[in-house]
C-alpha cells in the first residue's frame, strides 16, 4: 500500500520547514498555522533578532525584563530539559557559543577563521535561570547569554503540529530542521522518515527509515553546522562543562519521545555525555539510535533494528 | 497627686508605648515585605525529579493523540506508539541541521 502526502518545504529559523498532511484539503490551513507559529517562536526565541524577547534579556542581564508569554514558556520547557538532562542540555550556553564564533545566522557564520582563545569553563548553568511567570518577567545573571538553539526549534514543531491537527481534524507531520512531530490520525502505515546525518541530503553515513506513528523523532549530529577557527573543526553542541564543542563520540544521535522537545533533548544530551549515552538510554527506555563516528550502529529501547 | 495615681499614670503610659510600638513594628514589617516582593519578584519552582525509566508504550492510547510539551511535566516518555520499520520514499529526513 502506498500513501501520498502533500508536502510543503520553505526556508525558516536558519534551517528548512516542512510539513506534511495526510488530507489535501488540510494542506493550506495547516501551512498558514506553521507560518503564525514560526513567527511568533522567531520573534521570541531568536539570538540573532535585535528585537527579540531573548535578545533583551541577555542585553538586560541582570536585571528583571518583561517579555511575552511565548518566551516564558519557552524557557520553562528548556529549563525543565536542563533539569531531566542534569544539565547537559543548558540554555545557559549563549556566551561560549558566541566566543567559538557562532554568533549570527549560521549561514553568516565565516566557514574558517583565526584562533579563537577561550579558556575551558563550565557555563554559568540553568539554575541561574529566573522565571516568574505570574508577572511575565525573565532575569539572568550579568555574564549569562541564552541560546535557545536545543530546544526551541523543536518546540514550535510540538505547536505547530498540535494546532495545525486541531485545525484541520487530518494527520499532520511538521519537520523544522530535522526535528519531527506528527499529531492527528497518521497515515496507515505510520509516517515514513529517513534518519540519516544530515536532513537536506541522504547521509554519508548509515541510514535507515522507520514509520512513526505519534510523538516526535529528533536527529542531533556533529557532522554540519561545523566551522573552523585557527585550523581546530568546531561544532554547535557544547558541553556546559567545558564551554566547548562536545567531545564527539557519536556522529548522530536520534531518539524518539512522546514529544519533539523530549527527543531532541535526549538526542542532544547523548552528543554531549558522549561515552556514558548509552547506559543513560538504557534507563530512560526510550527508542534511540546512536552511530558511532567509525559509523557502527547502536540501537536502543524500541527503535527498530 | 497620690502615688497610686503616679504609678497608675505610669502604667497607662507604658501601655500605650507599647501598644504604638508594636503597631509600627507590624506596619514596618508590612512596607519591607512589600519593598522585597517588587525588588526580587518570585522565582520559578522547578520540582526536582530526576530523569528515570520511561514506560511501556501503551497500546491502548489513540496514536493521534497530541502530547503537548507541559513545562512542569514528568521525564522523558517513549511515544505511545512504539516506532516500526518502514519500506515506503520518506517523505521527511531527520538529521542533523
Amino acid at each position: 500500500m502506498t500513501d501520498t502526502f502533500e508536502v510543503v518545504r520553505f526556508g525558516a529559523l536558519g534551517t528548512t520547514a516542512e510539513l506534511a498532511v495526510t488530507d489535501p484539503a488540510a494542506l493550506e490551513p495547516a501551512r498558514r498555522v506553521l507560518v503564525d507559529e514560526l513567527a511568533v517562536v522567531d520573534a521570541a526565541c531568536s539570538r540573532f533578532r535585535d528585537d527579540s524577547d531573548l535578545v533583551r534579556v541577555n542585553e538586560g542581564a541582570g536585571r528583571w525584563i518583561p517579555v511575552g508569554p511565548e518566551l516564558i514558556e519557552a524557557l520553562l520547557v528548556a529549563l525543565r530539559v536542563a533539569r531531566l538532562t542534569a544539565g547537559a542540555v543548558d540554555p545557559t550556553v549563549g556566551r561560549a557559543m558566541r566566543r567559538l564564533g557562532y554568533d549570527r545566522d549560521f549561514s553568516q557564520v565565516a566557514p574558517t577563521g583565526p584562533a579563537v582563545t577561550v579558556t575551558f569553563s563550565r557555563i554559568p548553568g540553568w539554575q541561574t535561570v529566573e522565571v516568574d511567570p505570574a508577572r511575565s518577567l525573565v532575569r539572568v545573571p550579568r555574564g549569562v547569554e541564552l541560546d535557545l538553539g536545543a530546544t526551541a526549534k523543536a518546540w514550535c514543531a510540538d505547536r505547530v503540529a498540535a494546532r495545525a491537527a486541531v485545525a484541520t481534524a487530518a494527520g499532520v507531520l511538521v519537520a523544522l530542521g530535522g526535528d519531527v512531530t506528527v499529531a492527528g490520525p497518521p497515515p496507515a502505515g505510520g509516517w515514513p522518515v529517513a534518519v540519516g546525518d544530515d536532513h537536506r541530503a541522504p547521509s554519508v553515513g548509515p541510514e535507515t527509515v522507520v514509520a512513526v506513528h505519534a510523538g516526535g523523532l529528533a536527529t542531533s549530529g556533529t557532522t554540519v553546522r561545523r566551522w573552523s577557527r585557527g585550523g581546530d573543526i568546531l561544532h554547535h553542541v557544547v558541553d556546559p562543562a567545558t564551554g566547548h564543542p562536545a567531545v564527539t563520540v557519536w556522529r548522530t544521535a536520534s531518539a524518539m519521545a512522546s514529544t519533539c522537545v523530549d527527543a531532541n533533548a535526549v538526542a542532544t544530551a547523548c552528543l554531549v555525555l558522549g561515552g556514558r549515552a548509552p547506559t543513560w538510554l538504557d534507563e530512560l527506555g526510550v527508542p534511540a539510535r546512536l552511530v558511532a563516528v567509525t559509523g557502527e550502529v547502536h540501537t536502543f529501547g524500541a527503535w527498530p533494528a | 497627686m497620690s502615688r497610686t495615681r503616679a504609678r497608675d499614670e505610669g502604667l497607662r503610659r507604658v501601655s500605650t508605648i507599647t501598644r504604638g510600638i508594636a503597631v509600627l513594628g507590624v506596619a514596618a514589617t508590612g512596607l519591607l515585605a512589600a519593598f522585597v516582593y517588587r525588588a526580587s519578584p518570585g522565582r520559578t519552582t522547578v520540582s526536582t525529579t530526576q530523569p528515570g525509566s520511561a514506560p511501556a508504550a501503551d497500546p491502548g492510547t489513540d496514536p493521534g493523540a497530541v502530547a503537548p510539551t507541559d513545562p512542569a511535566g514528568p521525564g522523558f516518555q517513549a511515544p505511545t506508539v512504539a516506532p516500526t520499520p518502514a519500506y515506503q520514499n520518506p517523505v521527511v529526513r531527520s538529521g542533523a541541521s
